[in-house]
């Protein structure tokens, strides 16, 4: 029972001049959008700008990338040229030493020295003692801790600064550091592509498979999977020696089988929903069910996932540099910094302080921009805003 | 379910075969003769050594001797260099304990805080609560364990004296206990980055499915609706996650064991490498392989059990 | 979120630490310091230990006049090598035979001689030294203290003897430690035959005469101390025939003991207390030990701490009694009044695989020495803080033992020397540029391998720059590739199957420092684990000469063939000797040496140290 039929007589009762049709005169409303449609990349990237701390953090990658290509070439000093009279420098840069801020200033504090010599010139040259501290007496000896320039206590000309400091050959660490990024860098986004690769193929094939497929093929990554980087890496190094490639190899041999398996959990997700069954119906072959209904709902983790395993990368690099098979000498690496600053980490920090926060720069962009770029490819996501 | 189960187990024991086998030939094939650079030997000795374990014989033949003491005398050899003369599994027997405790302390605090935080972070997505949480997070796993591990020692057990600076095997009681707090605080960093990372990065992702708006729109708050319904969703890639982890703490950690001097799993491998103690080398990289063969199970299993939409085994 | 606060906290204050931050007010000059004794107290912990000990000093000494049975005090020790075993037949590096010699009875041992000044080789078991019984000094008899025991109270005599030595030979067992046997020092008639099976125990030297007298037959001739020095090698240590069988498998093929603290029982210095193995080891005074009068300890704790920082901040926390120095914390060190120095026992040298087809230059006399004279070792020795070295025989080695001179101390060691340290940059050039016409090569470019740690890498990398500063860096390049030591060792030792398993490679022999003649014989040809494919019959010649010629005990003969075999490795540049390390040790006030000085053998006698606090 509608309206007009209850009323029915009524209703019949108004004169048709009295009617008019509304759509004449006025704009229409829900006509068709004159905006030109966009494509699926550039809604990606239009969502991925709106994200402030993705784009910071693609920024800082690429200020790190931009001085991994030209930092070595931005002082005197080569990645490999040794000063055997100059070990282990503070950092010292002129700019900031004259603000006296107590950093970067050449100041160095050299622990338990004898108090009889610290007039000695010959010992402590040109006024280098900037303090005296922590009197002691240690065998009837009177001993201090006497903090000094180190430039002027090396008797170093003030235009010579390590801006951040020398390593045990007296090598610059602004340099040897720069140069280890872009070598880390290589390694790491080299073998992550590669596993990325391997892993998404790898994957797709055993989740979408299922069965005895999956079955053998989860197999041999467990073989793999089983054996510890160390064994790999050794092995390499005994057919190729230590260097780059063996790094690589070691880098890849294994580690492809946690994306492959993440991808192979999704489409376990994904295999059984309604829209892959849908698409199965309609007779959409084996190939484009993975690679266009099911794969790119794995996207966004993997995404995620390889961004963050390009700082994992260069820590798994240091990892094999801390156990002594790093890269070549005097080839260098945040991961052989990282390991040759660890034995002096309480004697000489800054060793340690400038790649560690190299790596953890690079640890921290990648993860903000993996989850930026997750967020702008989830396509359940598209549009939300 | 028991038939997949019982499938699996089979298709394990034959993986750990492979695994054995492999293993053999790999650290056979890997340079280092075991008795060679003891240093001071003389060729009769040297030779008496590898006719007496059968060095000197082909690899193939060696490899039966291997898998006949196996299989007759569970004897899987003993150890030349680490700890000579002993039992390859009496060495793993006195680490692992050691490594076990401190690490599943460890983690058995770890996880719930990382849970916690990841929780926190999701549903507080984009505020200043989010933006700390997730700066802690890359901060825990940015920074090398090394670092930190060595910065605990130096402040807490060195220049404070709160805790005891290395790891004391024959203290009892709370000394024994109080040495083991730095190591477990060192260990527990990365575990609850990560686990509150990825906890993070699935639950906000849950948050924008269509049962969520459905839960919301049931009357559920935003709080009951997430924990109700969001984090069953997230915990199928956070198990993934989570478990490994619980099977990765056999193995130790080499750099937190070295800095606090805990005679645990973590450098043995290195070790019976670098040292060519061959037996003791397949031994845990069996050791090593069963666990993780474990794991993968495990984790394949609770596919089923966390998410009821997922079925095992089936065909497409 | 508080936990996470306080971490971040921490990593804050290392940034800040690190940033070297200046702190108050100056002082420039030092002057106007307190330095009483309060201030020193305070001032930090490290220091408090130290100002303690001052004060104990004066007070009465806790030792008493003589040790008493059960000592006085702990030393605790931390060391970075862990025991495998306390097997003296089993034992892998020479850290492990330390231990060995603490809890075990030996037939003769080192011992701090009665002023403390040098070493002694003395009998421990053995009543005196060895009587010559033949005419020719092949048979020789060694009486046993009479009354020693076990631990527990078992009596020790020459069945223990002969079962150890036994043992040591036993052909099924196959033990490491027979290699002692082996002809080296003195050789035993058919000892070797024995362990190989072809002669029966009957027909090995070593018999027993009664229940306090054994007997030693050798092959040639040899003295008292030769004999002497054989029995004194931590592998001829007694070990205890109950245990040793108690541990044995049922095909006798293999035995536990050793392996842990309830499969060892000890009749030495010490008696292990309790081993929880690769951590920690406790020994205690042993008041059955026929020495024990000369131990002070009540017991000494060992641990195992494998990082250099977490060592130094135990014993600067006064955990541990002294320390050896790594280079980045002897730098700390370096001025203070605790240092001792001690020198390591080798020369670290570079070998050269003079066979290797792929590298015909190495082959090159010339050549060889023309990277001898290119090695700028002064800059190596300070870079380092280890002291150059130009020669094979290091500083410690004595050749003449009655009045303790040193080799290097006489005027023919001397001689081998160079000036300079043995660094001539243009000598060097000139001959790489006529070894390189003699060869008819235009460029080298040779692959040093090196371990990866410790003094190895800074001088393989200081090389690497420094040799083709000094010989052309158009002319001469040279490769780095780092590998873990045991597999540099077997690549190294491999040269005979595969020529060209290495070029330059790293070696550092230790020997017995009593005798430096003995030290040569890694150079002879039929040395078996020879790190370099030196094969020379006039080397052979004077080694044994040196080591068993008639003419040996003349006065001055084994000088001069010392001397001749230094030369013959030098001169062409067999190996190219690099530095001579040291040891650097930092010791609390806590542990009172009684050591007056360094010596051979016995060190700085930690075991026989004595505690006052």
């Amino acid at each position: 029972m509608t309206l007009y039929e209850d009323k029915k007589e009524l209703y019949d009762s108004i004169p048709a001049e009295k009617f008019k049709l509304v759509e004449r005169e006025e704009e229409i409303h829900d006509a068709k959008f004159q905006t030109k449609p966009i494509g699926f990349l550039k809604d990606v990237w239009l969502r991925f700008i709106k994200n402030k701390a993705s784009v910071l953090a693609a920024a800082v990658i690429l200020v790190i990338a931009f001085f991994a290509i030209f930092g070595p070439g931005m002082n005197r000093y080569t990645y490999d040229e040794q000063f055997p009279d100059r070990v282990n420098m503070p950092p010292k840069i002129p700019a900031i030493a004259n603000l006296n801020l107590g950093v970067f200033d050449g100041g160095y504090v050299l622990q338990n020295r004898q108090y009889d010599s610290i007039g000695d010139t010959t010992k402590y040259p040109n006024d280098c003692i900037i303090n005296v501290t922590n009197p002691r007496i240690v065998n009837g000896v009177r001993m201090v801790d006497v903090e000094v320039d180190y430039y002027k206590y090396l008797g170093i000309s003030d235009d010579d600064c390590y801006w951040f400091g020398s390593d045990y050959l007296g090598r610059d660490i602004w340099t040897r550091l720069w140069r280890g990024a872009r070598m880390s860098l290589i390694i790491a986004v080299v073998s992550v592509a590669c596993n990325v690769v391997i892993g998404l193929i790898y994957g797709s094939v055993a989740g979408y498979y299922g069965g005895t497929v999956d079955m053998i093929l989860m197999r041999i990554t467990e073989i793999l999977s089983a054996f510890p980087r160390v064994v790999i890496v050794t092995l390499f190094v005994m057919v190729a020696g230590t260097g780059m490639f063996s790094i690589i190899m070691a880098l890849i041999i294994k580690d492809w089988v946690p994306t492959a398996r993440m991808i192979r959990s999704q489409f376990y997700r994904f295999k059984g929903s309604e829209y892959v069954l849908a698409a199965r119906t309609l007779g959409v072959k084996d190939l484009a069910l993975i690679f266009r209904h099911i794969l790119p709902n794995s996207m966004g983790p993997i995404i995620t996932s390889s961004m963050i395993a390009v700082p994992t990368a260069i820590f798994a690099e240091s990892f094999l540099a801390y156990i002594g098979l790093g890269l070549q000498a005097p080839e260098t690496s945040i991961g052989v910094m990282l390991s040759q600053g660890q034995k002096v980490l309480l004697n000489y920090p800054t060793q340690v302080v400038f790649p560690a926060i190299v790596i953890s720069l690079l640890m921290i962009s990648f993860n903000l921009f993996g989850n930026g770029l997750r967020d702008a490819f989830d396509p359940t996501l598209r549009g939300a805003e | 379910m028991v038939r997949y189960i019982l499938n699996r187990l089979v298709a394990m024991l034959i993986t750990l075969i492979i695994i054995i086998s492999i293993a053999f030939c790999v650290v056979r094939l890997m340079p280092g003769n075991m008795y060679e650079q003891t240093g001071d030997l003389s060729q009769t000795v040297i030779d008496a050594l590898n006719e007496k374990y059968h060095f000197d014989e082909p690899m193939i033949k060696q490899y039966g001797y291997y898998v006949k003491n196996i299989i007759f005398d569970w004897d899987w050899g003993n150890s030349a260099k680490i700890r000579p003369n002993v039992p390859v599994f009496d060495i793993l027997r006195d680490r692992i304990p050691i490594t076990l405790q401190i690490n599943l302390i460890s983690l058995f605090g770890a996880v719930p805080i990382g849970i916690a935080a990841g929780i926190l972070a999701a549903i507080k997505k984009n505020t200043i609560i989010d933006h700390i949480i997730s700066f802690m997070v890359v901060l825990f796993i940015s920074i090398p364990s090394f670092i930190f591990a060595t910065c605990l020692q130096y402040f807490f057990g060195f220049k404070t004296g709160t805790f005891p600076i290395i790891y004391d095997v024959s203290a009892t009681g709370m000394a024994r206990w109080a040495s083991m707090v730095l190591p477990i605080l060192a260990l527990a960093f990365d575990p609850i980055a990560r686990v509150a990372r990825y906890l993070r990065a699935e639950l906000s992702e849950t948050m924008n499915s269509e049962f969520m708006l459905l839960a919301k729109t049931k009357g559920l708050t935003y709080a009951q609706s997430t924990i109700r319904h969001g984090l069953r969703n997230s915990m199928v890639p956070l198990a993934n996650i989570i478990i490994p982890m619980f099977a990765n703490v056999l193995g130790g950690s080499l750099v937190v064991e070295t800095i606090f001097s805990i005679p645990g799993m973590g450098g043995l491998m290195v070790d019976s490498i670098n040292s060519s103690d061959h037996f003791l080398t397949v031994a845990i990289l069996v050791f090593y392989s069963l666990i993780s063969l474990i794991t993968i199970l495990i984790v394949d299993l609770s596919y089923g059990i966390i998410d009821p939409r997922v079925r095992m085994g089936g065909k497409k | 979120m508080r936990k996470k606060r306080l971490i971040a906290a921490a990593i804050a204050a290392v940034m800040a630490m690190s940033a070297l931050a200046g702190c108050g007010q100056q002082n420039t000059t030092g002057e106007g310091l307190d330095f009483s004794e309060e201030a020193t107290a305070s001032a930090t912990e490290a220091a408090g230990t130290q100002a303690e000990g001052e004060t104990q000093a004066a007070a009465e000494d806790p030792n008493g006049d003589t040790p008493t049975d059960e000592g006085y005090g702990i030393l605790r020790e931390a060391n970075t090598s862990t025991i495998g075993s306390l097997n003296p037949h089993t034992y892998i590096n020479s850290y492990s035979s330390e231990q060995i010699k603490r809890a075990s009875i030996g037939l003769y041992a080192y011992f701090p001689n009665e002023d403390y000044t040098f070493c002694e080789l003395s009998g421990e078991l053995a009543d005196g030294d060895p009587e010559q019984v033949d005419e020719e000094g092949k048979v020789w008899q060694i009486h046993l203290k009479d009354g020693v025991t076990w631990e527990n109270g078992d009596v020790l005599d020459a069945d223990d003897v002969i079962y150890t030595w036994k043992m040591i030979l036993d052909p099924k067992l196959a033990n490491l430690r027979a290699s002692n046997f082996a002809k080296d020092v003195i050789e035993i008639e058919n000892a070797m035959n024995y362990f190989e099976g072809s002669c029966s125990w009957e027909e090995v030297g070593l018999k027993r005469v009664d229940n306090l007298t054994v007997e030693i037959h050798t092959v040639s001739m040899q003295d008292a101390q030769e004999i002497k020095t054989h029995l004194a090698h931590p592998a001829n240590v007694i070990v205890n025939e109950e245990y040793y069988e108690a541990n044995m498998n049922a095909d006798r093929t293999e035995t536990m003991y050793g392996t842990s603290a309830d499969k060892w029982i000890s009749a030495g210095p010490f008696t292990v207390e309790s081993w929880t193995n690769d951590a920690e080891i406790k020994f205690k005074k042993n008041p059955n030990y026929v020495y024990k009068d000369k131990i002070w300890l009540a017991g000494i704790d060992v641990k195992v701490v494998e990082d250099a920082g977490t060592q130094m901040q135990l014993f600067e926390n006064g955990e541990t009694d002294y320390i050896s120095l790594s280079t980045e914390n002897y730098v700390k060190y370096q001025e203070d009044p605790r240092l001792l120095t001690a020198p390591y026992n080798s020369v670290s040298h570079i070998t050269i695989n003079t066979a290797n087809p792929d590298q015909p230059i190495l082959a090159n006399e010339k050549f060889r020495q023309a990277l001898f004279f290119a090695t700028d070792r002064d800059s190596i020795a300070q870079l380092t803080y280890q002291q150059p070295a130009d020669y094979i025989v290091p500083t410690t080695h004595i050749i003449d033992l009655d009045n303790g001179i040193r080799f290097r101390d006489t005027e023919e060691g001397k001689a081998n020397e160079y000036e300079n340290n043995g660094y001539d940059p243009e000598k060097a050039k000139q001959l790489f540029e006529e070894a390189l016409a003699e060869t008819g090569i235009d460029k080298v470019s040779l692959t040093m391998i090196y371990n990866d740690s410790g003094v190895q890498v800074t001088t393989s990398e200081f090389l690497q720059q420094n040799w083709p500063k000094v010989l052309g860096e158009d002319k001469f390049e040279l490769k780095l590739q780092s590998m873990p030591s045991s597999q540099r060792g077997d690549q190294m030792r491999n040269f005979a199957n595969d020529p060209t398993c290495y070029e330059i490679s790293w070696g550092g022999w230790d020997s017995t420092d009593l005798m430096p003649w003995n030290a040569f014989k890694y150079w002879t040809t039929y040395y078996s684990a020879k790190n370099e494919p030196f094969y020379s019959e006039e080397f052979d010649t004077v080694f044994d000469d040196a080591n068993f010629g008639a003419d040996r005990f003349e006065e001055g003969v084994r000088l001069n063939e010392v001397t001749e075999m230094e030369k013959m490795l030098i001169e062409p540049a067999i190996i190219i000797p690099v530095t001579q390390n040291e040891y650097k040790y930092l010791k609390s006030d806590r542990l009172e040496l009684t050591m007056k000085n360094w010596a051979n053998r016995v060190g700085y006698g930690w075991d026989y140290a004595k505690i006052v606090e």
